[in-house]
């Protein structure tokens, strides 16, 4: 990825408002429930008018296909998807994905899978998790072939094609692996928030090495962006259940006046809020501190990261108690927003991991 | 990127001025003042928690006069240089993460402003350039033992007679008055009229027959505020500042320019620096807290909270510059500012533990003579958590600011 910021003032106003436009007509939460109960759990109907507004095609390079955005375009994105709690697989797609092969990859291939990613054509995803037989890669001739389990591979049950980190015994090598190849198994499991992950299993399966040499730095600047990514995504979740929890706040009634009017309920409000702002401001910090390539810029990350799990956990949890009973439903979108910000607290590094590299740089 | 700024701490400052090259000038001077001029001893003072003079104070006020920054916030027609609140907002955070005490805003942030905004010619000519010279020390009497948060019900009564106000009532909690020549008071002048409107914004020689100042000592041991009683004062009448009633809205006004800045996240770096202080001791028994994973993520909290802190002071000041007045949102800065420094000075007397627990007695309200005191290894910082546990309360309490922002933010 180029990854530095693209966007006008009036381009980045008009991008914020086209993406609050889709997910506020597209993708309503009776449409967003049909969605989550479909086959394949996410809306290629949707997906296609996604890649026709621009999303995909946002964050890729210029030279292939892409509009070279930086984190801060992605993060427009991802604040709607939050806000909308839309179900597509950008993130594994379009940033792990997109964002390994632009890193990597070299030559004719390059610019062809990011150009099919780009125009909407192509699901990926990014086995990076190991699972209880750490995958191991093997020369074969001219090609290699990989063998062993990964897990908690986000949209990985459905994914086309996946990107697969594996320790080559020289250091870890990224694969491209065909996802419907014989030689892989997978199993299809839901997280939390209902979207899926994947444990799979590869036999000895075929695989296309993408790139040479140590795969490591681009897998950590790849997750850092994912991370990024997530934090917006958090913030668009927040936003959107803060808005909803203020609104029951103040017209539902109990003792004969809007529960909104008692100052225990006012002051946690104010909390959630203040949150959700803090978190806002983080989350772009550690965006720009991404695009100026600052040195130090993970540590905004982890910061970031660290400040958004914990705002996430709290908004979540104080917006099911201040709705009450009708919090804890699931016909009720509150529930369903808690669940992602529960999600995204455990993805692309949890609170502990990002406070251990955070404390690594003091 | 600046090859020098490697450290954790310099990230948002850095991010800052790479995209605006007059703020890293106005950084890297006053960087440097502060490494060529800054006065070795009242820096050690402040890094060990030690007892501030008067003395002190002034020294490194002039200090920063002398260079030009210390009223640079002022309009330029009345001797500053028109600073934005983000170019004062870069030189505070520089001079607190060097050690800087406290720059006592009474007399250069809290009343000048008001005098240049609503005071005529004469009161601009007697009072600005004195105050900047730090010829004045000045008192803020508004809080009174029954108007605390409720300022609005201050009963101080100045009844005019002739050319003078006579004015009888008590102030409290009056931050430094001890040291004071001046007081800058809310009085109320009207009882007829709804209370904020029958306050008047009236200036008080503390050295008027009628006043007397009784010291208050804190849960620190210190004697930072004081009480004034103010018995028949006769104050004359071209130290009102403004109209007569209108000392409520101009005291808002003054609120309102304050609160961007209220997140003390230069003071909070530094505080940080004492803390990896604390942590990297030897501990009987050879360890040190800085190997111990809870401790280093406990620390790495606080370093989140203090880039959080400083990304949201930069949007609201970024807000603020490009003509969008955040308003009340700025309350969440004083909220999330003042409780991030309770935190951290809690986690410094968590790190000391008992070799924490030795204070320095005797520092004696306006007494400078008093020395150092405190054992070896007696850092003072537990007298510096209990001191900022006023910092909740003071300026408006944590509590009134989430009132302010249920209703002018959320609208409940």
């Amino acid at each position: 990825m180029t990854g530095a910021a693209i966007f006008s003032a009036d381009e980045r106003d008009s991008f914020t408002r086209s993406v609050d436009r889709f997910v506020e007509e597209r993708y309503d939460f009776d449409r967003q429930r049909e969605i989550a109960a479909s086959a394949d759990g996410f809306g290629h109907a949707e997906w296609r008018n996604m890649a026709d507004l621009g999303w995909m095609a946002l964050p890729l390079p210029e030279n292939a296909g892409g509009l070279g955005g930086g984190v801060q375009e992605t993060a427009i994105v991802m604040a709607g998807i939050g806000r909308g709690l839309l179900l597509e697989p950008y993130l594994a797609t379009v940033i792990l994905a997109g964002g390994l092969i632009a890193a990597c990859a070299t030559g004719p291939a390059r610019s062809d899978l990011l150009s099919a990613i780009a125009a909407g054509e192509a699901f990926w995803a990014f086995a990076d998790t190991d699972g209880e037989d750490p995958v191991l890669a093997s020369s074969e001739g001219d090609g290699w072939r990989i063998g062993g389990t990964k897990t908690l591979v986000l949209h990985g049950h459905n994914a086309d094609h996946l990107i697969v980190s594996a320790s080559t015994g020289d250091g870890t090598g990224l694969f491209m692996v065909d996802a419907t190849a014989p030689r892989v198994i997978r199993r299809r499991f839901e997280m939390v928030d209902g979207r899926g992950v994947a444990e799979i299993g590869f036999d000895a399966a075929p695989a296309i090495r993408l790139g040479d040499g140590d795969a490591g730095t681009a897998i950590a600047a790849v997750h850092d962006r994912a991370a990024v990514a997530s934090c917006a995504e958090a913030v668009g979740a927040m936003a959107a259940l803060n808005a909803m929890t203020l609104e029951y706040a103040r017209t539902r009634q109990q003792f004969g006046v809007a529960i909104g009017s008692f100052q225990a309920l006012q002051h946690k409000l104010v909390d959630m809020a203040v949150a959700e702002t803090e978190a806002r401001s983080v989350a772009t910090a550690a965006a720009e501190a991404l695009d100026a390539g600052h040195p130090l810029a993970s540590m905004v990350v982890s910061a970031a990261k660290i400040r958004i799990n914990r705002a996430g956990r709290f908004v979540g949890e104080s917006a099911i108690q201040l709705h009450g009973g009708i919090g804890m439903t699931n016909e009720l979108p509150a529930g369903h927003y808690f669940k992602r910000l529960l999600a995204i607290g455990s993805l692309f590094g949890d609170c502990d991991m990002h406070l251990d590299r955070l404390a690594s740089a003091a | 990127m600046n090859a020098e700024s490697t450290s954790l701490r310099d990230i948002m400052v850095d991010l800052k001025c790479a995209a605006d090259p007059a703020l890293a000038a106005l950084r890297d001077e006053v960087r440097s003042l502060c490494r060529e001029r800054f006065p070795a001893d009242i820096r050690s003072k402040v890094c060990l928690n030690r007892h501030l003079g008067k003395d002190d104070h002034i020294r490194w006020h002039r200090i920063l006069h002398e260079a030009g920054l210390f009223v640079a916030h002022w309009p330029r027609k009345y001797g500053g240089q028109g600073w934005t609140r983000l170019q004062r907002w870069i030189f505070e955070n520089e001079i607190y993460r060097a050690g800087s005490p406290w720059l006592v805003p009474f007399g250069i942030t809290y009343l000048a402003p008001v005098v240049y905004t609503f005071g005529n010619d004469e009161q601009k000519r007697r009072w600005l350039g004195p105050t900047a010279q730090s010829e004045i020390w000045w008192a803020q009497g508004y809080s009174e033992p029954n108007a605390g948060s409720d300022l609005a019900s201050v009963r101080t009564r100045a009844v005019r007679d002739g050319d003078h106000y006579v004015v009888s009532g008590q102030k409290t909690w009056t931050t430094m008055a001890q040291w004071a020549d001046m007081m800058f008071t809310l009085v109320r002048t009207d009882d007829s009229a709804r209370p904020q409107h029958g306050i008047s914004f009236l200036l008080i020689d503390m050295h008027s027959p009628g006043v007397s100042v009784r010291p208050i000592e804190t849960i620190d041991g210190e004697c930072h505020i004081n009480e004034i009683f103010l018995d028949e004062v006769r104050v004359p009448v071209e130290n009102l500042v403004g109209k007569e009633g209108g000392g409520w809205s101009y005291a808002k006004f003054l609120l309102g320019n304050e609160r961007l800045l209220a997140a003390e996240v230069g003071k909070a770096q530094r505080l940080m620096g004492q803390l990896d202080g604390f942590m990297a001791d030897v501990l009987p028994g050879g360890s040190r807290l800085s190997d111990d994973l809870s401790w280093r993520r406990r620390r790495a909290e606080l370093e989140s909270r203090i880039i959080a802190l400083e990304s949201l002071s930069y949007d609201l000041l970024g807000q603020a510059e490009a003509g969008r007045d955040p308003g009340a949102l700025a309350s969440i800065l004083k909220i999330v500012g003042s409780e991030l420094i309770q935190a951290i000075t809690a986690t410094q007397i968590d790190a000391l533990g008992k070799r924490g627990l030795t204070v320095s007695h005797g520092m004696l309200c306006g007494d400078d003579a008093v020395g150092d005191r405190l054992p070896a290894g007696g850092s003072g910082a537990i007298t510096e958590y209990l001191y900022d546990r006023a910092a909740t309360i003071y300026g408006g309490s944590s509590e009134i600011q989430r009132n302010i922002l249920a209703k002018a933010v959320l609208g409940l």
